[in-house]
């Protein structure tokens, strides 16, 4: 319990300082935050302590067990869930139909290409120095999990760029539109990876990867249709919280339990609301100052479950992974803007502003980890992290300079 | 019945996809059920939703809760035999055992918020006395019918007294609980507050600390009872108290942590207090505390002890809901139904004998303590329901009691599972019992309350009428009724002189307003009326209407500050009243006797001994003196003047300081209603305003403008009839209350007198000395109110002043900038549309001739002769008026203009006005209170504003309109190109001996025509659009600064308006050091670098590129490329403002405002003018090179010395070299026939009587080096020298023509005085540059030279405002130093050392002087016509060729050479023609190389 105790303290403490300090100079001046809470969540895992001892001889207290971890765990995933749900209650159909066909190209190009590029190089690489006949499923669920994140891009990031600098050009919009697609795209497709690969059926029932996808889909909407029914049009707030807890903690324990996605199943469901409910915008309402919290939450978690691999492995695989996302990235804002007919719209360099990654990225890894716990899990968990922490950091600034270079940040909003 | 059907679906759908997933997956094997997650979202919506159908039975919705924890939980086969139903497993709900221990932080946090001291105090008997009789009979009859029931408990059948009693012991404890948590949820669904409830709750609370002291009493007796060889140990009590000791104090210390979250944060309250609740409850779990002690301390603490209580409230409603779902579905799942089916029916019989028990001891305590009758009804069933909380007391005794514990367990639980679901359907039924009848009582203390509230609604609380003395004694009553006619005299007096005049005043003003809008609407009306209704005429009324208003408001601002000091004629009035009551009260008897009445003299029951025995005493002392005097009355001296003064002096001066704050009010509230008409009216107008630009031109629109007139005015009026109708009321109001003030003391002192023979009346009550010193502070605080409510006059016409003067202010801007700006607009874009109509209409009349010539012939004629009919001479006058404008003084010296005007305009704002801030008019109780008068420094701020900002953007608007002309001229020039090429092409076409002539030239003709059609319509937009944009702008930039100008003001503060100026915030300071020290980190990188290069350069280069040359590896240069520039920082100038690079881009400035004043011109000027007047020889020739500032010295002298004489002023732009022509000039501008003789000319001249002053500019322009070249300048000579003492000459002429002609002709004979004007500004050219740019309102920040910059890194130095003086001295030194004089030059040096702007401020690098080494590479053509243009300031292409003896073409080549070097500039004063002037920026560098050169 005093680690419990421990972790609310840290994250009291947390939300206190992001509330008072990094809330005010990012508004002012982009810093991103949430990466000081990786770091946080490295420093008081129990697998950082033991790497600390073994590589430095030095150890300190071990503030939280594994035992605690693991009662963590459906917490987080109820975390998760909530994160799905927020972000599936933005998918409005009727926004992303604005969309013009290039922000759907350059979004596909991104996802076509990391899989080509990220998914092949690692499955290849893989399979050529761990692949046997029996971890076949784990190669692929850790080439898939590195294509999912590698095409993943921030719109949380790009629409606050846009905002501090009051960028209404061509680009931004390209930036912002296709992220928007490029997120939900992306976590629909990684919430298949859990339907394809499936971890624990009951072996007396035979369910194929296609049937397990239709589950959780049918599942989803089949929740989304029960909330429906339960709130009607239900106004009283604290009344509107219990459902909305009530339906988010039910989905994702049952995604928890059914070894599937909490952020996948979540977002479906918060999609369908979004899409047919009268007060999906009070139901946000009510959600929006969880946000915040449940991302720290998620985001020092995400640092406390890394496992580290050996140290040569670590270097290897994070630059491999960095690089492979660099190009991929810039290929497929290349071939986008080629292949695209309104030519305005893109740039040819557009891939450089779609670099970022935020807390989606890091509520993937966690359910990654919570599912697939094998001889891979270090490897995607170290790639997937160090890239988060640099493209948080540069991926802001890379986005920034391409607007600079094309000319709609001038700087006169400032 | 839907939504229950719709519910169970809802349960129906969650349990089957429970189902489902448990069907397909298999549950992994973890620290923690992978299903509980599921299982929480599960109970949450299931229960929730159960909880609804229940409440549409009006059952508590808890039961729901228990109900589907219990159907769903581990326990349900027992009873339903589903295994499917099993959703909780015993795993799910160990797992979820966090949330018992938050949800017991929860309830009791709440409770504890819920306790309020003193309703605790209130019910602090009730709550002992329901305690004392529940434990006593609880302890009686729960044991006794354990006794008899011991037969039916299996583990009591054949056990003896001692384990009978002491189970006894220990279900009685149990029996005591109340469960706070049911009783909470329970009120909280039923929203229940008030005593019921208050007291369930707060005995609920005290009987935990009971139960836990009982259970440690209780399981010692059992452990003796069971174990009778065991010992009492009594430390567990002193462990018991210090538990709760310290329970009680860390609670203490987390509300006061919740007190300083809230005080110092209090932000996302509902997170924090999830994230405390759970810290702190597990810190009490670790410390071994009473967590429900602790949070019902912590919740105590912060209701009782901070205003925060409430704020709780919200947050907490909010995550109660959700855990105590959680917590009682979990509970109800908990239920072990296996081990209570056997004991259930013992149960049943326990908790009916515990409901007797409840019911009796709170009935009879309700009973004693005098209760409500709700509580003693129904109080009990709120007692009954046990929560989880005695289940954990269960497992207490088990551990304490092993054995007989775990027998006694299921009997507990049956009786915990029977009330669990019990307690709850009372609690409820008895809190809707007692909310009927609550609402039966209410209802008709409701009606009596509203009929309270009607008939005082009616009644005014300060009228009072003075009561007619009729007392006993009649001398008294005589005293009384004088008294009463000197106060009605006082009265009408000050209502007469005061009040009334002040009400008169005050609807006179309301009156005057409203007449001036009944003026204005007759004015609107009348347009209205006019035959044609133009809505831009309109506006234009409505626009000078405010501005009228505006003023109008002004005057009465102004008429008002004088007119509000009347209230100080209050203060003598006042004096006086006091005076006058002062010297009534003195006249009075001092002491009166007044006969004691019976009940002075017989004892009442009623009395108090020491009465009887006073009594007893006058009995005595009446039968004594009555022997003696059978008339005697026993009487008592009443001190009268006394006790007047105590009423009519003491009481009254509060009264009427009452009064005098009220009559203060009554005109603020005034002045705060003409206010409120003044900005309504305005944004009438407005509305009126914005209706007819919507509407222009739409024929509907004077109907409805005056359906929207009649319907504003109507409002208006209605506004001002309810304003006068309020200040009549507040005046009737004054009235009474002055009454009210005097009247009740009157009638105060009367009610005395009539008791004074009583017992009652006690004398030294009221004795005056009681109340003076308090009536001695009234009267002064009368005084100050009197000079406070001036104050706040004042401070209030100052509000109404500052709007006046926006609003007019405003007025003025758009007038300023509509006359100038706009009308330049309106003339350039008139003379465009001209131009195209003109030329459209030429259009379809040449297409016509085109259409009806046929032949060769005809064509051939027409297009010859067409030629200079059509197009040509249009395009030619219009080019040439756009030319004129463009050189017009009015485009030019438009900035200046502006500059002018916005000085007048801040000129004629006061330099200051007193106002107050609106939140300084909230005082208390209409008292006010003194508060300083704050100084809006307006005219700084406008002319800050005006003059810098606005200025700014107009500049930004000129530059726009600058833009366009050019534009546009060259489009006219394109359109002349286009005609006569197309016009030349038909010529050679018709010309040519090609057959097909005709018709080519005929196509030639139709392209010209399609292309011209063209070209025009693209200028008919380009003209709409312009006008629109620059329209538009010019509003909304007024509109921008109007606005800013209020908020600075507003503001109060001249600072912030300087701020604006300097943009300097403490941010914005740092960085800019920062960047100050980064630059001088580059700069000094920069320096190094740059002498290493050129050291480089200097010693090693040439070798190395000799060497290099040698073993060839580089080709050696062949020629010098010649790239230079005369303008090195061209991008750098660029850059810079238009305000900025408008004002030193060398145009003559037509006010004197940057002229600086010399003693010696003065001089030389008032000698002229002296002799002048005294008809001696005056004739005066200013002599300066271009640049030196001659026509602004001209201007100087027009404005400053000759306003009051007869002016004639031409300037030579052209050369006039022939004596005809000057003639004719000078015949012109005097206003003669152009035919005149010389003769004729001089004679008329000299006329004495019509004696002028002639000013001719540039006069070098009169000769023309070649034979005959110099005629007019004779006849110039010969002229001025017969008129010189008639006539004041003024010549200006440049530097080099001047020496050239004297030299030839001796012109100094003619001129009485020579000025030489470089000499006057050589040491002035600071002061010039600096007073023009002191407009532009940027700062300046002198660089330092390296030298010391590499000085002060050795030597610390001055300060920077040093160093900045420092710098600036240097600067200009060394400016003046190249300069030479000329101003010109000056300038041009000054915009090449500005750096670059930063923000507000120019960086202004060292002046370094210019070489100008371009002329080495000029062959002497080039230099010798340089050196002609110095002599003849000017000349076009065809005077050189003729000068020089050159072909034209050459002439053109070699000047425009020069200007594509921008050495001369080309103007076309005449069409199509270039004249070349020398670029007067790089004058002086020019003249020095020729000099240097020996050619001038």
């Amino acid at each position: 319990m005093e680690s419990l105790i421990v972790l609310i303290v840290v994250l009291i403490l947390g939300y206190i300082s992001t509330h008072f300090i990094f809330n005010k100079i990012q508004s002012r001046y982009y810093v991103p935050s949430g990466i000081e809470y990786i770091f946080l969540g490295i420093i008081i895992s129990p697998a950082f302590s033991l790497w600390f001892k073994d590589f430095l001889g030095y150890s300190y207290p071990n503030l939280i067990s594994n035992e605690m971890i693991s009662q963590l765990v459906p917490g987080i995933a109820a975390a998760i869930g909530f994160i799905g749900f927020f972000y599936g209650l933005n998918f409005n159909f009727k926004n992303i139909s604005s969309s013009e066909p290039e922000h759907w190209r350059l979004a596909l190009f991104e996802i076509f290409f990391s899989f080509l590029i990220i998914g092949g190089i690692s499955f290849f690489s893989l399979n050529y120095f761990w692949g046997n006949e029996s971890n076949q499923n784990d190669i692929i669920a850790a080439s898939f999990a590195l294509s999912v994140i590698g095409a993943l891009s921030s719109n949380f990031i790009i629409t606050s760029l846009i905002k501090t600098n009051n960028v209404s050009g061509n680009i931004g919009i390209s930036l912002n539109k296709s992220s928007l697609i490029n997120s939900n795209l992306n976590i629909f497709l990684y919430g298949l990876l859990f339907s394809i690969i499936h971890i624990g059926a009951n072996s007396s029932i035979a369910i194929s990867a296609i049937e397990w996808i239709v589950i959780s889909i049918a599942l989803a909407f089949l929740i989304g249709f029960l909330f429906f029914i339960f709130i009607g049009r239900e106004t009283d707030e604290n009344k509107l919280f219990v459902a909305v807890l009530g339906i988010v903690i039910f989905t994702s324990g049952i995604a928890y339990f059914l070894n599937f996605s909490p952020l996948y199943m979540n977002f479906i469901l918060g999609m369908m609301l979004s899409n047919i409910s009268k007060i999906a915008t009070k139901i946000k309402e009510s959600l929006e100052k969880l946000f915040q919290p449940m991302s720290i939450l998620i985001v020092v978690m995400a640092g406390f479950i890394w496992v580290p691999p050996s140290l040569t492995i670590f270097i290897l695989v994070v630059l491999i992974f960095i690089l492979l996302r660099f190009i991929t990235k810039s290929t497929a804002g290349a071939v986008a803007f080629h292949s695209a007919y309104s030519k305005d719209k893109l740039s040819p360099n557009i891939g450089k502003g779609l670099m970022s990654l935020d807390i989606v990225a890091c509520a993937m890894i966690i359910d990654y980890v919570n599912v697939y716990k094998n001889e891979f899990t270090p490897m995607v968990v170290s790639a997937a992290l160090a890239s988060i922490i640099l493209f948080n950091i540069a991926g802001y600034s890379m986005a920034k300079n391409l607007l600079v270079d094309v000319g709609e940040i001038t700087g006169e909003s400032k | 019945m839907i939504p229950v059907v719709r519910r169970f679906l809802i349960i129906s759908i969650l349990f089957g996809i429970i189902l489902f997933i448990q069907s397909i997956q298999v549950e992994s094997i973890s620290a923690f059920n992978p299903k509980t997650l599921a299982v929480l979202g599960f109970l949450i919506l299931a229960s929730f939703t159960t909880g609804e159908i229940l409440s549409y039975i009006k059952l508590p919705r808890v039961i729901g809760y228990l109900l589907i924890g219990l159907v769903f939980g581990p326990y349900s086969t027992e009873i339903l035999h589903l295994p499917l139903l099993k959703v909780f497993s015993l795993d799910v709900i160990k797992d979820l055992s966090l949330i018992n221990t938050v949800t017991l932080s929860v309830i009791a946090l709440t409770a504890g918020l819920e306790l309020k001291l003193d309703q605790i105090k209130k019910s602090l008997k009730s709550i002992f006395l329901i305690l004392g009789f529940k434990t006593l009979l609880m302890f009686i009859l729960v044991p006794l019918s354990i006794f008899a029931l011991s037969s039916f408990i299996p583990f009591l059948a054949d056990a003896g007294w001692k384990p009978v009693l002491a189970a006894g012991l220990l279900i009685s404890v149990i029996a005591m609980g109340t469960s706070i948590e049911l009783t909470l949820v329970v009120a909280d669904e039923a929203k229940a507050k008030g005593k019921f409830i208050d007291l369930i709750l707060s005995t609920a609370i005290v009987k935990d600390v009971i139960v836990i002291l009982l259970l440690a009493l209780s399981l010692t007796i059992s452990i003796l009872l069971l174990n009778p060889s065991s010992k009492i140990e009594l430390g567990i009590f002193t462990a018991l108290g210090f538990e709760l000791l310290l329970s009680v104090i860390m609670g203490g210390i987390f509300g006061a942590l919740l007190i300083v979250y809230l005080k110092y944060i209090g932000n996302e309250i509902f997170l924090f207090l999830l994230a405390f609740i759970v810290l702190a409850s597990q810190l009490s779990i670790i410390m071994h505390l009473e967590t429900l002690i602790v949070f019902v301390a912590a919740g105590f603490v912060v209701q009782n002890y901070s205003k925060f209580g409430e704020k709780f409230h919200h947050p907490l409603q909010k995550l109660s809901l959700p855990i105590f779902i959680t917590f009682f579905t979990v509970a109800g799942a908990a239920i072990d139904i296996t081990s209570l089916k056997s004991l259930i029916l013992v149960g049943l019989v326990i908790v009916l004998v515990r409901s007797i028990a409840l019911y009796f001891s709170v009935r009879t305590a309700a009973q004693i303590a005098k209760e409500d009758i709700n509580i003693k009804d129904y109080g009990w069933m709120g007692f009954l329901s046990i929560g989880g909380l005695m289940l954990g007391i269960a497992i207490i005794i088990e551990q304490k009691l092993p054995g007989f514990g775990t027998q006694l367990k299921p009997l507990i639980t049956s009786i915990v599972a029977i009330n669990i679901f019990l307690g709850p359907i009372l609690l409820k039924f008895a809190l809707s019992k007692v909310a009927q009848k609550m609402d039966k009582e209410i209802e008709p203390i409701k009606a009596d309350l509203s009929k309270t509230v009607s008939v005082t609604k009616e009644e005014n609380p300060y009228s009072a009428k003075f009561k007619k003395p009729a007392l006993s004694d009649n001398d008294l009553n005589k005293s009384l009724f004088l008294i009463l006619i000197k106060l009605n005299d006082i009265l009408k007096i000050f209502n007469n002189k005061f009040i009334y005049s002040r009400t008169e005043e005050s609807i006179e003003l309301v009156l005057t307003v409203s007449e001036k809008y009944t003026d204005n609407l007759i004015v609107m009306n009348n347009a209205l009326n006019e035959e044609t209704f133009d809505s831009k005429k309109m506006i234009e009324i409505i626009t000078r209407l405010k501005s009228e208003l505006s003023e109008y408001y002004l005057i009465i601002c102004a008429e008002r500050k004088t007119n509000e000091d009347n209230i100080l004629k209050l203060d003598p009035l006042i004096k006086n009243l006091f005076n006058s009551l002062v010297d009534l009260t003195d006249g009075l008897t001092r002491v009166i006797s007044v006969d004691l009445e019976d009940c002075f003299i017989y004892s009442s029951k009623t009395d108090k001994i020491i009465d009887k025995l006073n009594k007893s005493i006058s009995r005595i002392q009446l039968f004594v003196r009555k022997v003696f005097n059978k008339k005697f009355k026993l009487v008592r001296k009443v001190e009268y003047r006394n006790l007047a003064k105590y009423f009519l002096v003491g009481k009254s001066s509060s009264e009427i300081l009452e009064t005098v704050n009220l009559v203060g009010n009554e005109r603020l509230t005034t002045l705060k209603k003409i206010h409120t008409l003044f900005t309504n009216y305005f944004e009438y107008l407005d509305v009126l305003i914005e209706f007819l630009s919507e509407n222009e031109g739409k024929a509907d629109a004077k109907a409805i403008f005056s359906g929207k007139l009649n319907e504003l005015h109507s409002i208006f009026i209605s506004e001002i009839n309810i304003y006068r109708t309020e200040i009549h009321n507040t005046t009737n109001e004054i009235s009474s209350r002055l009454t009210y003030a005097l009247a009740t003391p009157f009638n105060n002192l009367l009610e005395i007198l009539e008791i004074a023979g009583t017992y009652k009346f006690n004398q030294n009550k009221y004795k005056y000395s009681n109340l003076f010193k308090e009536s001695e502070t009234q009267k002064d605080l009368t005084s100050d109110a009197i000079r406070h409510w001036v104050n706040f006059y004042h401070g209030y016409i100052g509000i109404i002043e500052k709007e006046s003067y926006l609003y007019k202010l405003k007025f003025d801007l758009t007038k300023i900038v509509n006359a100038s700006l706009i009308n330049i607009s309106k003339e350039i874009n008139g003379n465009l549309r001209n131009v195209c109509s003109e030329l459209n209409v030429e259009i379809a009349e040449f297409k016509m001739l085109l259409n009806s010539k046929n032949s060769n012939e005809n064509l051939h004629e027409l297009i010859f002769k067409s030629k200079n009919i059509f197009f040509i001479s249009t395009i030619k006058s219009y080019t040439q008026q756009l030319e004129n404008i463009k050189r017009s003084k009015k485009l030019n010296l438009l900035l200046e203009k502006l500059m002018s005007d916005f000085s007048d305009v801040s000129a004629h704002i006061p330099e200051e006005i007193l106002l107050l801030e609106d939140s300084d008019f909230e005082f208390v109780d209409r008292t006010p209170k003194f508060v300083k008068l704050k100084s809006v420094q307006l005219r700084k701020i406008t002319k800050v504003i005006l003059e810098q900002k606005f200025l700014r953007e107009m500049g930004e608007v000129n530059e726009l309109l600058l833009n366009h002309l050019n534009l546009t001229i060259i489009e006219l020039k394109n359109l002349y190109s286009i005609v006569t090429y197309h016009f030349k092409s038909a010529e050679n076409e018709i010309n040519s001996p090609n057959t097909n002539n005709s018709h080519l030239a005929m196509e030639l003709h139709l392209s010209l025509n399609s292309k011209l059609e063209f070209r025009i319509m693209q200028l008919s937009n380009q003209i709409d659009q312009l006008e629109k944009n620059i329209n538009t702008k010019i509003l909304e930039k007024v509109e921008l600064t109007i606005n800013e100008l209020s908020k600075y003001i507003s503001e109060n503060s001249l600072l912030r308006a300087n701020i604006y100026v300097t943009k300097e915030s403490h941010k914005k300071e740092f960085l800019s050091i920062f960047e100050i020290k980064l630059h001088q980190v580059n700069q000094f990188i920069r320096k190094y670098s740059l002498i290493t290069k050129r050291n480089y350069k200097k010693y090693f280069y040439p070798t190395i590129n000799r060497l290099m040359i040698h073993l060839k590896f580089l080709k050696p240069i062949s020629s010098a490329l010649m790239s230079e520039t005369i303008f090195l920082n061209e991008d750098r100038i660029k850059k810079l403002p238009f305000l900025y690079r408008k004002l030193f881009d060398g145009t003559t400035i037509e006010s004197d405002d940057f002229f600086v004043q010399s003693n010696q011109l003065e001089k030389k000027i008032s000698t002229s003018i002296n002799n002048f007047s005294e008809g001696k020889f005056s004739s005066t020739i200013l002599i300066g090179e271009p640049g030196s500032g001659k026509n602004t010295l001209i201007n100087s002298v027009i404005n400053k010395y000759l306003i009051n004489h007869t002016l004639v002023r031409y300037e030579f732009k052209k050369t006039c070299s022939s004596s005809a022509e000057f003639v004719i000039i000078l015949a012109e501008i005097l206003g003669y026939r152009n035919n005149l003789k010389i003769e004729e000319l001089i004679l008329s001249m000299n006329d004495r009587n019509n004696k002028k002053v002639i000013i001719l500019e540039n006069i070098g322009r009169l000769f023309f080096k070649k034979i005959s070249g110099f005629e007019a300048l004779k006849t110039f000579s010969y002229i001025v020298s017969s008129t010189s003492k008639n006539i004041l000459w003024i010549c200006s002429i440049g530097k080099h023509p001047w020496t050239f002609v004297n030299n030839s002709f001796e012109l100094d004979r003619i001129f009485f005085s020579k000025i030489d004007i470089s000499e006057l500004h050589r040491n002035d050219i600071r002061n010039i540059i600096l007073n023009r740019h002191s407009v532009t309102g940027y700062h300046l920040f002198f660089k330092t030279d390296e030298i010391s910059q590499l000085k002060n890194k050795f030597i610390k130095g001055a300060t920077v405002e040093e160093e900045q003086k420092k710098a600036s001295n240097q600067f200009f030194g060394k400016l003046e130093e190249f300069s030479e004089g000329n101003i010109i030059s000056g300038m041009y040096y000054w915009l090449q050392s500005i750096k670059e702007v930063k923000d507000n401020t120019l960086i202004i690098e060292p002046t370094r002087k210019i070489q100008f080494a371009l002329l080495d590479k000029l062959e002497d053509i080039y230099l010798l016509t340089l050196s002609e243009i110095l002599v003849h300031e000017t000349f076009t292409d065809i005077e050189h060729s003729l000068l020089f003896d050159l072909n034209v073409e050459v002439s053109r080549e070699i000047l425009g050479y020069l200007a594509a070097l921008n050495i001369l500039y080309i103007d076309q004063i005449e069409f199509m023609s270039n004249r070349y002037f020398l670029n007067k920026s790089i004058y002086k560098l020019i003249e020095k190389e020729l000099i240097k050169r020996n050619m001038i």
